[in-house]
């Protein structure tokens, strides 16, 4: 199935090429935490993420076509 | 004598011109450390109950802390505070900048401001010597136009300054004190505090280092910090970026407030994401001192339109989302103006943006008209309007001088079912922050003694799974992640003690976006002092601060009634991805109740009892303070 992930700010880094935008190729129903290690995600990082526009979990597992953001928490400034 | 305090405190009574210094012993500086917990200390032994917030008897405090003014990363701030005209109760915030250093480095630990000036003056404090010096020639003029002045009086560059524009001169309830040009002292109206003093300024130099107790282990928490910031994700999205990266993100888990927290989606959050602005405006990212993250955004434009100085910094997330999306306006030029005019009048960008929220929604929702307005269509997503109103507010002018005092008194005046959109707790109108996503933040917005202030506590989102958010809470004992809309008694102790640490950190003054550890700010207050201080007392002056200020608002006569939120965030928003969610009511009753009851508080009226009183030494609160 194809998924689209968007990485937001110091994030982006773990997308190819430093993409903000790419689109993947992946297994049916990967969770959204084995996508971000298998992108080499320092998982130790804060991050959130929105999976289809809700606040996901790591084990949410993806759809085909579905759209991940990840970020970092916001909390001020 | 405290290692690395100035263990001197500057008094100054405005009535009669007085200035004298006070030393406090060591178990003083022990007991209440500096920032947040000297001003406690301060407001409840210096302040008779009940007065007028605006006369001559408040008390307005300047406190920088222990680590202010040393090498360490993050240690330039100062904690402000008075009794509030916004809520009644305390008001407290942070600054940064190089006010709180440089007050520091002039040899005082804190400025406490007492009685009125019978003409604007301004105080020059340098060297030691303190100076109460004429200011009836800067009455009227903004903030910057004021920094220009002494320093071209005075001779001298660099000045330090606590300054106040029209709108502290003006009395406005959500006025602030700018330091260094750019920076706020922002929430509960302590422009207005200073304004009603005749006090115009402070300008401050000074050029005493702390000497340390072991300044070499200073150094190298201070080397340790420098060499590693940027492994931390969110420290080096500030280097990069400043606040402001997260509206897209913030739009899209529900995070970011729309339209007077009336919507959960604003399409347009986009165009006002620091990203853009780094395309656009953003000319220099600049530092307090000693600190290598520099998050300060500096923009700079001139278009048809509009004009703003660089001098005038640039605006942070809140004020993105303040003056953006909560007013449904997209348009990054104008919010750069606005920020710009906030700091040359002095504003408060948050409960600004609140309140022209409500107006704006009283407006769509005929409550307000064109005849209140004065002819302005004061719709959602008209920057101009916002413009106009800015300046009204400032020199309290037509409607704006009902906006003047926030979005509660706003609401009082008008009537007409307005107090329905009025989005505040004690007054004090909300950070940009969703408590229907970040519910345990939602209970500290309702408890805290400051009102609906975003750095009071948690932000959930952070420990909602592994890794260093959750670490940073294990310290806590707080062991396993927790949903963001939770509300277990796991979640109302983890929330409780993240607030305890976080008045400890304001006493400290620490700056929360330098990312160290309970542990780490143990270690510096140990180099600096010599103390064989520990993390148990940390936590265990955070809660005697905490406790202060909740009895400071008791003695105000603020109730448990005073800590709820209001009745909108208990209903969905119509789309974006909280639509369906909600605050549980009862859930949320639960969850004050048990915060009341961890505190050790009386479950029901939030009363400190006389037991935790004395277990946090503070004892003497209850006999001038507490209700019979």
């Amino acid at each position: 199935m194809r998924v689209t992930i968007e990485m937001h700010g110091p994030l982006q880094r773990f997308n190819k090429g430093g993409q903000s935008r790419a689109e993947l190729e992946v297994e049916d129903n990967l969770s959204v935490g084995d996508l971000l290690t298998r992108l080499g995600m320092d998982m130790g990082e804060p991050w959130n993420a929105a999976l289809d526009g809700t606040l996901a979990r790591p084990s949410d597992r993806l759809s085909d076509g579905a759209l991940l953001m990840v970020f970092p928490p916001i909390e001020g400034g | 004598m405290v290692k690395g305090l100035a263990n001197k405190i500057l008094r100054l009574d405005l009535s009669s011109g007085r200035v004298w210094t006070e030393e406090q012993n060591e178990l003083f500086y022990r007991r209440y450390l500096g920032g947040a917990g000297i001003l406690s200390y301060y407001l409840l032994k210096e302040l008779k109950p009940r007065v007028d917030p605006l006369s001559p008897e408040n008390v307005l405090v300047f406190a920088p802390g222990p680590v202010t003014g040393t090498v360490m990363p993050g240690g330039s701030r100062l904690c402000v505070g008075a009794k509030s005209p916004l809520s009644g109760g305390i008001a407290k915030c942070e600054a940064g900048g190089f006010f709180g250093y440089e007050l520091k480095r002039a040899g005082f630990d804190a400025l406490v401001v007492q009685g009125k000036a019978d003409h604007p003056v301004y105080l020059w404090v340098h060297n030691g010597e303190v100076e109460i010096k004429d200011a009836s020639h800067l009455w009227g003029q903004t903030v910057l136009q004021t920094q220009d002045a002494i320093e071209a009086e005075l001779g001298e560059t660099r000045v330090r300054t606590a300054t106040i524009g029209p709108a502290g001169e003006n009395l406005a309830a959500i006025s602030c004190i700018m330091t260094d040009l750019r920076n706020a002292a922002g929430r509960g109206g302590l422009g207005a505090v200073m304004g009603s003093k005749n006090l115009k300024c402070i300008a401050v130099k000074g050029k005493t280092a702390p000497q340390a107790a072991e300044p070499e282990k200073m150094r190298d928490l201070a080397r340790w910090m420098n060499t590693n910031y940027m492994n931390f994700s969110i420290a080096a999205g500030f280097h990069e970026l400043g606040t402001g990266a997260g509206m897209v993100s913030g739009n899209a888990i529900g995070n970011l407030p729309v339209r007077n927290w009336s919507d959960g989606q604003f399409d347009d959050a986009a165009m006002i994401q620091a990203d853009v602005l780094r395309a656009t405006y953003r000319v220099a990212m600049e530092a307090c001192p000693s600190c290598q993250i520099r998050c300060k955004k500096v923009v700079e434009l001139e278009n048809d339109a509009y004009k703003v100085d660089r001098r005038n910094g640039g605006p942070e997330y809140e004020t993105l989302a303040a003056l953006g999306s909560l007013l449904g306006i997209n348009d990054l030029a104008a919010i750069c103006r606005a920020n710009e005019l906030c700091s040359i009048y002095s504003l408060d960008t948050i409960s600004l943006g609140g309140t022209i929220a409500f107006a704006m929604e009283c407006f769509d929702k005929g409550i307000l008209t064109l005849a209140d307005t004065g002819g302005i269509a004061l719709r959602f997503g008209n920057a101009d309007a916002m413009l106009k109103v800015i300046e009204l507010i400032a020199h309290r002018r037509g409607i704006g001088d009902i906006l003047a005092d926030g979005s509660r008194k706003a609401a009082e005046r008008i009537g007409r079912g307005a107090a329905e959109l009025a989005m505040h707790v004690k007054g004090v109108e909300f950070g940009m922050h969703e408590p229907r996503l970040k519910q345990g933040l939602g209970l500290i917005y309702s408890i805290a003694a400051q009102g609906a202030d975003h750095m009071a506590g948690a932000h959930d989102t952070f420990f909602m799974h592994e890794g260093r958010g959750m670490e940073s809470v294990r310290s806590l004992d707080s062991l396993d992640p927790l949903p963001a809309n939770d509300l277990s008694t796991a979640k109302v102790d983890r929330v409780k003690n993240l607030h305890l640490l976080r008045n400890f950190s304001d006493s400290l003054v620490t700056c929360n976006f330098v990312p160290w550890t309970l542990r780490q700010q143990v270690e510096m207050l140990r180099a600096l002092t010599g103390w064989d201080y520990t993390d148990f007392e940390a936590l265990r002056q955070g809660e005697r601060v905490a406790t202060m200020a909740r009895v400071f608002n008791l003695r105000e006569g603020l109730t448990a009634a005073d800590d709820q939120l209001p009745k909108r965030f208990f209903s969905s928003t119509p789309r974006g991805a909280l639509k369906g969610t909600t605050i549980d009511p009862e859930a949320m009753n639960r969850a004050r109740r048990t915060f009341y009851i961890l505190m050790g508080w009386d479950p029901v009226t939030g009363v400190p009892t006389q037991e935790k009183l004395e277990e946090l030494g503070i004892a003497w609160v209850a006999a001038e303070a507490l209700p019979a």
